[in-house]
């Protein structure tokens, strides 16, 4: 019996490796072996650094930056904190609820460096120093820098040693601690990116995520027991001793580490399998309470797994964890490589919302876990990219998303009414967000520099979406696919920049959408397509001389009645310029089609005929998503009062219940 | 008598004087007309020659209601597409009575809510004093004499109720909600969820008991021919405490008829897509007859609670002669 499964347990690895493709593909710069231990009373993680950084290319360096981000935590001058306050109501940002126990820090005990083959250790904690590569920043303590005693050369490496404390704070964007569940992200000094001489190593914001070198990383975890963890890679092995837990995770090609521990927790494994796609084992890390819904989770898990595979390219690694995080904790919707959160809400459990959130940040293991931008910088590529990859992914799974109207609504709690027969596609929804905060901003800069959170939020993810919605409108859905597909395939393990994007929709795109890039990444210029005028009149009857001027060659002709002048102005009244289909409806119902390049302010077609037109539609189809007006598409010759009268109707029997509600108190 | 009785009795009576439904039908629906007519310009100018008006009369734009929302201001912001349900205005009206937000629609709409507020006052003492008159057939020249001798006792009443409403809404619904989300701040969101709800079922019977004990001031202010209106709601209140279980039947069985009808009603009218004239002129057919409805049921309540009170009062009568 042990023979034969010895030989199934051969046949299963075999079969396991040919299908997976494990990712060796990156350049590994950075070689992290951590080992760390959770105190869960004084909420700390005590741990151990050994770092191999090797030179990327370029000029020697003697200094090295390091995150630092649990110091984000550490008081109100850090940035992080400074910067929340500036958007909250007085009295109501998250560090003014801290009580002082519940801030977070990170302290370096010791670090050394071993440069080349010098086994002679040497101590930097003297040379540490709290600044960026850009400066101090006032008494922010997030980013470090220490200095070695020689600079070394591209292509050398150094080791370097921490021993470490992270303290981890009231569970607070991302990292922290609620109850008996640890979430620890950004929790160990991390190198910053050292990219054309210049080091990318940014202060922890309010906005704006995060950059980080591909490499591999070993972690062992000491837990206490009656924990479940879960982690980025895959567990290699777990030994219990003394009440501790001592779990050894490893991972390959991945540009950060998180992990989790929680009670009351369960877990579930399922495999993802698709005939064009190597298998994947899921981990769900699901609330007690919470576990109902895990087949709806796993479910959306692999409707990311199918579709961004196939779009992009396959998931490649071994497992990918998903994380329940308690409701509040902040902690949900949030990616990490091979792992992500999700929070489930009454609200978003009651609807589509948790699929679409499962989704995105299934999504992000592509758009940041393998093709992975400053996002910082750049958020947009990533966030922008994958927003427009979620609605698609979704609507390609659940179809059109029902409207939904939401009564009594509090913090958790609402009553959602459905209206039948009201569905939309999600990029209507992505619209829907952009249109208020159109103009504010413009998509392509800093995190830190959008006029506030929202401006953020709907500039990185909602309007860049739509620029690419944009783009697959005018360019269709298979052109844009393979720039999709060849963008994902040409920077997979690689960190591009919104110029290989860009590059990369040059390379395809049969025309030309240099200025319209421009337009909608780098300026808040308005796109607005309309149909200003739509007239078919009778004909001006031909009267005057005609021919040649001699006695008897004019004429007085008589017009024929019959023939009419039809007139369609179609206006383009924003700055972004695209060509756009011009649909016309005759009134026997024969269609004309015409493309306006979108080069002048306006565009008139004129002809005459004995048909008259009923409407006329610029961009008929939506294709331009960026529009604000799209509303003012299609415009009918003649106006008709049945739309008005239905809703009128509808409106003044609301307005009625009204009147009767205030009788109540009469 | 027991309820049952109370609410037959109480359905006849009304059904004497159901001259008096139409009338008050008549003062919502014009007061009503005043606005939808420059609504329905507005509308009209805004969508009749768009492509928009074919996903307006087919179901909703999001297209069109996403720019309205931003820019429009007036009458046009309070349309949405829950209104396309039939439960849109059910939900509403129950929105309204649970957290008091009656501005949320406009001034302009709220004061001619209050207008109608005011009419109903007025008309609620005529529709009164004919029920508890002995001779019980409707007379217009009564019911309106009858409505302008009670509506100064009638306005006490409701200035009095609306005072303590105000005082549900503005300061103790803030203060139970806020504790709530204070004591479940580290819950689970289904404890979270159901917390809140049962807070608002809390409100929701406050709301109720405040009504039922106005509806008997009302009542006993014109069959006892009391001269205060406080001493109206001070008898209400003490009649509905030592009548705890008929008067709050009686109460709760008329809510159950109201939200059956309501149901019936509203389910009727989301079945219902009016995408042609003739379609729209049954749903505007069924939405009249469901504010007529309303309005029938909101008589009722005057009716079954006036021949409870009735009944109660000959029993007690008889009891202190006995």
């Amino acid at each position: 019996m042990k023979k034969v499964c010895f030989i199934v347990g051969i046949f299963l690895l075999l079969n396991s490796a040919k299908a997976q493709i494990e990712p060796t593909a990156c350049q590994s710069v950075v070689d992290y072996h951590i080992s760390a231990k959770l105190n869960p009373s004084l909420k700390t993680v005590e741990g151990k650094l050994m770092l191999r950084w090797t030179h990327p290319g370029g000029r020697p360096v003697a200094e090295l930056y390091f995150h630092a981000y649990p110091n984000a935590f550490k008081n109100s001058s850090s940035l992080l904190f400074r910067e929340q306050a500036r958007w909250s109501k007085p009295g109501k940002s998250q560090i003014e609820q801290f009580q002082d126990d519940e801030f977070g820090y990170m302290d370096i005990q010791s670090c050394t460096a071993q440069l080349g083959r010098d086994l002679q250790k040497i101590d930097l904690r003297p040379s540490l120093e709290y600044r960026t590569p850009n400066g101090k920043v006032d008494d922010d303590e997030t980013v470090f820098c220490v200095t070695l005693p020689r600079p070394i050369n591209a292509g050398e490496s150094v080791v370097m040693d921490f021993d470490f404390t992270t303290k981890l704070p009231r569970s607070i964007l991302r990292s922290g601690y609620q109850d008996n569940f640890f979430f620890v992200s950004q929790w160990y000094p991390k190198i910053g990116v050292l990219e054309q001489d210049l080091w990318h190593c940014e202060p922890y914001h309010r906005d704006g995520e995060f950059y980080a070198n591909f490499g591999s990383f070993s972690v062992d975890l000491e837990i206490p027991s009656g924990y479940q963890v879960g982690a980025t890679g895959v567990l290699q092995d777990s030994l219990v001793s003394d009440g501790f837990v001592k779990y050894r995770f490893a991972q390959n090609c991945v540009h950060d580490f998180a992990w989790m521990a929680g009670k009351n927790y369960r877990m579930r494994r399922h495999t993802f399998q698709h005939p064009e796609l190597p298998p994947v084992e899921l981990i769900l890390l699901v609330q007690s309470f919470n576990e109902p819904l895990a087949d709806r989770i796993i479910k959306a898990t692999e409707n990311a797994l199918k579709y961004y595979g196939l779009w992009t390219v396959p998931y490649p690694y071994q497992n990918l964890t998903i994380v329940d995080a308690p409701w509040r904790s902040n902690i949900g919707g949030m990616e990490y490589p091979t792992l992500f959160t999700i929070e489930v809400t009454q609200e978003n459990r009651a609807s589509l919302s948790l699929e679409s959130l499962i989704v995105h940040e299934c999504g992000h293991q592509f758009w940041y876990g393998m093709v992975a931008n400053n996002e910082a910088q750049h958020a947009w590529l990533d966030e922008g990219i994958n927003s427009f990859t979620e609605a698609r992914a979704m609507n390609a799974a659940y179809g059109l998303l029902p409207q939904q109207s939401i009564y009594l609504k509090l913090d958790g709690f609402g009553i959602p009414l459905t209206i039948p027969g009201l569905a939309y596609h999600a990029r209507l929804r992505q619209w829907r967000d952009f249109l208020p905060q159109n103009g504010r901003d413009i998509i392509d800069q800093p995190s830190s520099a959008f006029i506030d959170h929202r401006s953020y939020m709907t500039n990185s993810y909602t309007k860049a979406a739509l620029v690419m919605w944009t783009l697959e409108g005018i360019l269709g859905e298979e052109t844009f696919s393979q720039i999709i597909k060849t963008y994902s395939q040409r920077f997979r393990f690689a960190h591009p920049k919104p110029e290989d994007f860009i590059q990369v929709v040059k390379e395809i795109s049969p025309i030309d959408l240099n200025d319209f890039l421009h337009r909608a990444l780098q300026t808040g210029s308005r796109c607005d397509y309309a149909v200003d005028r739509v007239e078919s009149r009778p004909a001006i009857a031909e009267k005057g001389f005609f021919g040649e001027h001699e006695a008897g060659a004019s004429k007085k002709a008589t017009a024929d009645e019959k023939l009419l002048w039809n007139s369609i102005v179609v206006q383009r009244r924003g700055e972004v310029i695209l060509p756009v289909d011009i649909e016309i409806t005759l009134e026997n119902g024969e269609t004309i089609k015409h493309q306006w390049d979108g080069q002048s302010l306006w565009h008139r077609i004129e002809w005459s005929g004995e048909v008259g037109v009923q409407k006329a539609a610029v961009d008929p189809e939506h294709k331009i998503m960026l529009d604000v007006d799209l509303a003012n598409n299609t415009r009918y010759r003649q106006k008709s009062i049945s739309a008005s009268l239905k809703w009128t109707s509808l409106w003044m029997g609301w307005l009625q219940h009204f009147f009767e509600v205030l009788a109540f108190f009469s | 008598m027991n309820i049952v009785s109370a609410l037959k009795q109480g359905l006849a009576l009304n059904q004497k004087n159901i001259k008096i439904v139409p009338l008050i039908y008549a003062v919502n629906f014009f007061l009503a007309l005043i606005f939808a007519v420059p609504f329905f310009v507005g509308l009209h100018q805004s969508i009749g020659d768009l492509g928009v008006r074919n996903d307006l009369l087919q179901g909703f734009s999001l297209e069109w209601w996403s720019a309205i929302e931003l820019d429009a201001d007036g009458l046009l912001v309070t349309l949405r597409p829950a209104l396309a349900s039939g439960y849109g205005a059910l939900f509403d009206n129950a929105q309204l009575l649970l957290t008091g937000g009656f501005k949320s629609f406009g001034w302009w709409i709220l004061a001619f809510g209050v207008l109608y507020l005011v009419v109903s006052v007025f008309l609620n003492g005529g529709a009164i004093a004919l029920y508890a008159d002995e001779k019980r057939t409707f007379s217009s020249s009564r019911f309106f004499s009858s409505a302008g001798y009670y509506f100064h006792h009638f306005v006490a009443i409701t200035a009095t109720a609306i005072l303590l409403y105000f005082i549900l809404y503005k300061v103790i619904s803030p203060v139970i909600l806020n504790s709530v989300a204070g004591w479940t701040a580290l819950s689970s969101p289904r404890v979270v969820w159901w917390m809140n709800f049962a807070v608002f079922l809390v409100i929701l019977v406050i709301v109720l008991l405040l009504n039922l004990i106005m509806d008997y001031a009302k009542i006993i202010l014109v069959v006892e021919k009391k001269n205060s209106a406080w001493m109206a709601i001070a008898s209400a209140a003490k009649f509905a405490a030592t009548h705890l279980w008929g008067t709050t039947g009686l109460y709760l069985l008329l809510s159950i008829l109201a939200i059956v009808i309501s149901l019936a009603f509203a389910g009727l009218l989301t079945v219902l897509h009016p995408s042609d004239v003739i379609v729209l002129f049954i749903v505007f057919s069924v939405q009249q007859a469901f504010i007529f409805a309303k309005i029938w049921m909101r008589l009722n309540y005057y009716t079954a609670q006036l021949s409870y009170y009735s009944d109660a009062q000959t029993n007690v009568r008889k009891l202190r002669k006995v």
